[in-house]
């Protein structure tokens, strides 16, 4: 009797002091928690960029802070999944900067126009992204050199928001249509990054990943391993600190 | 006042009434082959994501976000290097195998246990029932006398005991620990029960469809006769009975194995069309804890008959029945002879017809083993002939077998027939008259 | 098999076979322990499998709940209940880099794997299918986007953005009209948006 009670002792033991060890851990990650709780934070982030986007709203001629604060002010309303209302502050920078620059690269304009397909891409409107980035693609070629790596992101956004509108077509020759149509713009944008040296970076990768979930659901399995090996391949060379799931 | 007393004698039958291990020692053999399935395929490959300083949910986010105030058992939050955690997960690894092996049973269960535990703690997100449940049998384990059977630790008890006055069969205990992993199993089909039959599909008899229409779970195909409503509606409403079965009429000795018979089949019939590891695989290993001890045995006589049919009568080895070193070597040969191989001979005590053509004098001196064409053999030699007869001294045969180790072999077995009396143990038995006499 | 050994003679080995000793019946003290630590599991076992619409559960779970934590105690048994699930997903992020490119990642998928690596991931579907993609886990997504970024990072063309999305479609239900065999299931063709995580400059520090 006496060994075991020693027994249930020992055990008892091992769990107080573990127990008692963790417990400043752990009260201190809970605070650290409440310090940074990621919807409280985003709701001051929210109030604050709506304050300094209404006041620049205030003073429009001062052009660059109203891009400045709508921008802050639509991420935020991004993070909080009212993407409606963050593409209306994109949408109304679009008129807004088309002027700024005439016969020449405007920059202002090129980011409000990603920017706003960036958030009908997330709010599952693809049709509108797709159109922004094709407008965009159109706008980069005009202005910008043919090896220029903004035509590559366009292409490879392109191929993605078509690869995206396949996933949503139930039948499979319209998915396919998509698929394949997808595929000859991230192949574009592959051989525009290899063109400019870029064929080895991360851009290049996300490229390279995109290509191997299209070229996979299109049916061409050996083309889509080869694609997945060179991109784990520049994954690798990169030595990130850690690896995706 | 009658009637509380027979309530207590129940519980107490139940609960205590000592029992073989056996049951409990098979259980740990395979339960361990499925934990370290767990640690070694399941979570080595992705150990980076779950654990460490760059875990998809660091543990700091972990206890602030699930924990809360939660007192959560994890020994691998008092670790500050992520080398410490991984020395951690193979001590678990380690201490698995030990207790498979029934080597420490107690101390590496606990082991197992507590670890587990931490690691759970540590990454909740990718813990499913089957996880719950490899925790709970091993604390199971922890508590039982599994390693009383079927171990090293019984091995080692074997050097120290006198069978003569023991017995050989496998020390008997209370036997709750088992009881409660029996009862676990039953608190588990008696939950999924009646949470089903809460459930509108299997009420109505679609949920079968459904479940097997889980893609991200599907293994094998159905052909598309099977791939019918009636047939689920069959499977939904039999999932029912069988479940309903598992934690009743299992207690009902005549149904028992009926009723494990069915269980087996629902859980094949899962483990084909679902991939869901561990799970079904525990669950099913727990039914080895609900056949009784004489059909365990029942058991094992079959399958030493049906290898006595195939592969011939066992091999006889003469001892020394007199000397309490040879009774101890005879004992540990007997709990390593598993298929029943060996007919240890005691030359002082049994007939003398057992024992022709065997040189006494010999026999004195070293364990002496009678080959098919009746001669006999002794020392290392015939350690090697046994040992190539006995599965659980397979892995050394491949050594005794290279001259130089046959060699060396030969000579340490000298030594140690020279030093047996220490290594295991010297005292004779009242009646012996040879404990000198070498066997 | 006996329990008892007859000490007045010893067994032959014919004999041995048959007997088992025993480790004695448990002392009064040892049962009365015992018999307290199964009485405190089923309690507290018991408290929290009961049905969620027994009269003072939450109750009784205030007191059993912290001993099940402790303990190691902890169960679920509902796979597959009280309903089984009628719809099949699997999730996507989009990831944003500095220069506006966008990558897919797609979440582990069982059902795009072979036997083996299904067999060898099957963590990860309880990770990414079963926990993150629901509400009840929702608190978790702000990591997993901060990894993902991590995982993405450039130093040249940092993640500025990751957006999580279940790729979702139902079951359609057994009735001769709607019925689809097993091997013929319908693509995960509805997307919901789950979070998106702006990624700052601290998220990507080691």
């Amino acid at each position: 009797m006496t060994g075991t009670v020693i027994k249930i002792l020992i055990v008892v033991a091992i769990f107080g002091v573990v127990l008692g060890a963790t417990y400043p851990i752990q009260r201190q990650a809970v605070e650290d928690g409440k310090a940074t709780n990621y919807d409280l934070l985003l709701g001051v982030q929210l109030r604050s960029t709506e304050a300094r986007y209404k006041a620049a709203e205030k003073k429009p001629e001062n052009i660059d802070e109203l891009l400045a604060a709508g921008n802050a002010y639509a991420t935020a309303l991004t993070s909080s999944q009212d993407f409606a209302a963050a593409a209306k502050i994109y949408g109304s920078q679009l008129p807004l900067t088309w002027g700024l620059v005439t016969n020449a690269y405007n920059e202002k304009w090129a980011n409000a126009n990603l920017r706003l397909a960036g958030v009908y891409r997330d709010m599952d409107s693809q049709g509108a992204a797709l159109t922004c980035y094709e407008s965009l693609l159109k706008y980069d070629k005009q202005y910008l050199p043919a090896t220029d790596s903004r035509i590559a992101r366009d292409l490879n956004n392109m191929g993605l928001m078509l690869y995206m509108i396949g996933l949503g077509k139930a039948e499979a020759p319209e998915r396919m249509a998509e698929f394949k149509k997808s595929r000859s713009y991230l192949e574009q944008a592959l051989a525009l990054q290899e063109k400019i040296n870029l064929g080895k970076s991360a851009r290049a990768a996300a490229t390279l990943w995109n290509l191997f979930l299209t070229c996979r659901d299109l049916g061409d399995q050996k083309a889509a391993e080869q694609y997945r090996a060179q991109a784990q391949a520049i994954d690798k060379s990169l030595n990130r600190v850690c690896r995706e799931p | 006042m009658s009637e509380t007393n027979a309530t207590v004698e129940k519980w107490n039958r139940f609960w205590f009434e000592p029992t073989s291990p056996v049951a409990m020692a098979l259980f740990r053999i395979f339960f361990s082959i499925i934990l370290l399935e767990n640690m070694v395929v399941h979570l080595l490959p992705d150990f980076d994501i779950y654990f460490g300083k760059n875990s998809l949910v660091p543990i700091k986010d972990m206890m602030s976000l699930y924990w809360g105030s939660g007192s959560y058992f994890d020994v691998l939050a008092l670790l500050h290097s992520d080398r410490y955690i991984l020395a951690a997960f193979w001590l678990m690894v380690v201490a698995t195998i030990f207790m498979g092996l029934g080597l420490f049973t107690r101390f590496s269960s606990w082991t197992v246990f507590l670890l587990l535990m931490s690691f759970s703690s540590h990454f909740q997100l990718n813990q499913n029932a089957g996880d719950n449940y490899l925790r709970l049998a091993t604390m199971c384990l922890a508590l039982s006398n599994a390693g009383d059977a079927l171990s090293f630790d019984n091995l080692i008890r074997a050097t120290r005991e006198d069978w003569r006055l023991t017995g050989l069969g496998p020390r008997l205990s209370a036997p709750w620990a088992q009881r409660l992993l029996q009862v676990q199993l039953c608190i588990a089909y008696a939950h999924t029960w009646y949470s089903k039959m809460e459930g509108e599909h299997w009420n109505d008899g679609t949920a079968v469809y459904y479940a097997v229409r889980y893609d991200d779970l599907m293994r094998f195909p159905l052909p598309h006769f099977f791939d019918q409503l009636p047939v689920y509606m069959v499977l939904t409403w039999g999932t029912l009975a069988v479940e309903f079965a598992l934690f009743t009429l299992i207690w009902w000795r005549p149904a028992r194995y009926w009723v494990l018979a069915i269980g087996v089949s629902l859980h094949a019939g899962i483990e084909y069309c679902m991939n869901l590891p561990m799970f079904e695989w525990a669950f099913l290993l727990t039914y080895v804890l609900f056949i009784y001890p004489a059909d365990l045995t029942r058991c094992s006589n079959l399958i030493k008959n049906k290898i006595k049919i195939k592969h011939g009568e066992p091999y006889k080895l003469a001892f020394d029945g007199n000397c309490i070193l040879c009774i101890r070597t005879i004992g540990i040969v007997h709990r390593l002879d598993i298929f029943g191989r060996i007919k240890p001979v005691d030359f002082h005590h049994d007939e003398e017809n057992e024992l022709s053509g065997l040189d006494l004098g010999q026999a004195e001196k070293e364990i002496m083993l009678q080959k098919r064409d009746g001669t006999w053999i002794g020392g290392f030699k015939a350690f090697r002939f046994m040992a190539l007869r006995l599965p659980l001294l397979w892995p050394l045969v491949p050594f005794l077998y290279i001259p130089v180790v046959s060699f060396v072999a030969e000579l340490i077995y000298k030594l140690v027939a020279a030093n047996r009396k220490n290594i295991l143990g010297s005292t004779c038995s009242p009646g012996a008259v040879a404990c000198e006499v070498s066997t | 098999m006996q329990s008892s050994s007859p000490r007045s003679k010893y067994f032959s080995f014919r004999e041995a076979i048959n007997y088992s000793s025993s480790s004695g019946p448990f002392t009064e003290g040892h049962r009365v322990l015992v018999s307290s630590f199964l009485v405190v599991f089923f309690i507290v076992v018991g408290a929290w499998l009961l049905p969620e619409w027994t009269p003072y559960k939450n109750s009784i779970t205030t007191y059993t709940w912290p001993v099940m934590l402790t303990t190691g105690w902890v169960q679920y048994w509902s796979l597959f209940c009280p309903d089984v699930r009628d719809r099949n997903y699997h999730l996507t992020a989009l990831i944003e880099f500095a220069d506006g490119t966008v990558k897919i990642y797609e979440f582990p998928r069982m059902e795009k794997m072979d036997l083996w690596t299904k067999f060898q991931r099957e963590k990860m579907r309880k990770l990414f299918g079963d926990n993150i993609a629901w509400p009840n886990f929702a608190q978790f997504r702000p990591s997993v986007c901060r990894y993902l970024a991590r995982a993405n990072n450039d130093t040249t063309n940092p993640p500025i953005s990751v957006t999580m999305i279940r790729n979702i479609v139902m079951t359609p239900p057994p009735d001769p009209k709607h019925w689809v065999y097993r091997d013929n299931l319908p693509q995960h063709i509805n997307k919901e948006i789950l979070f998106s995580y702006k990624v700052n400059a601290n998220d990507l520090l080691n």
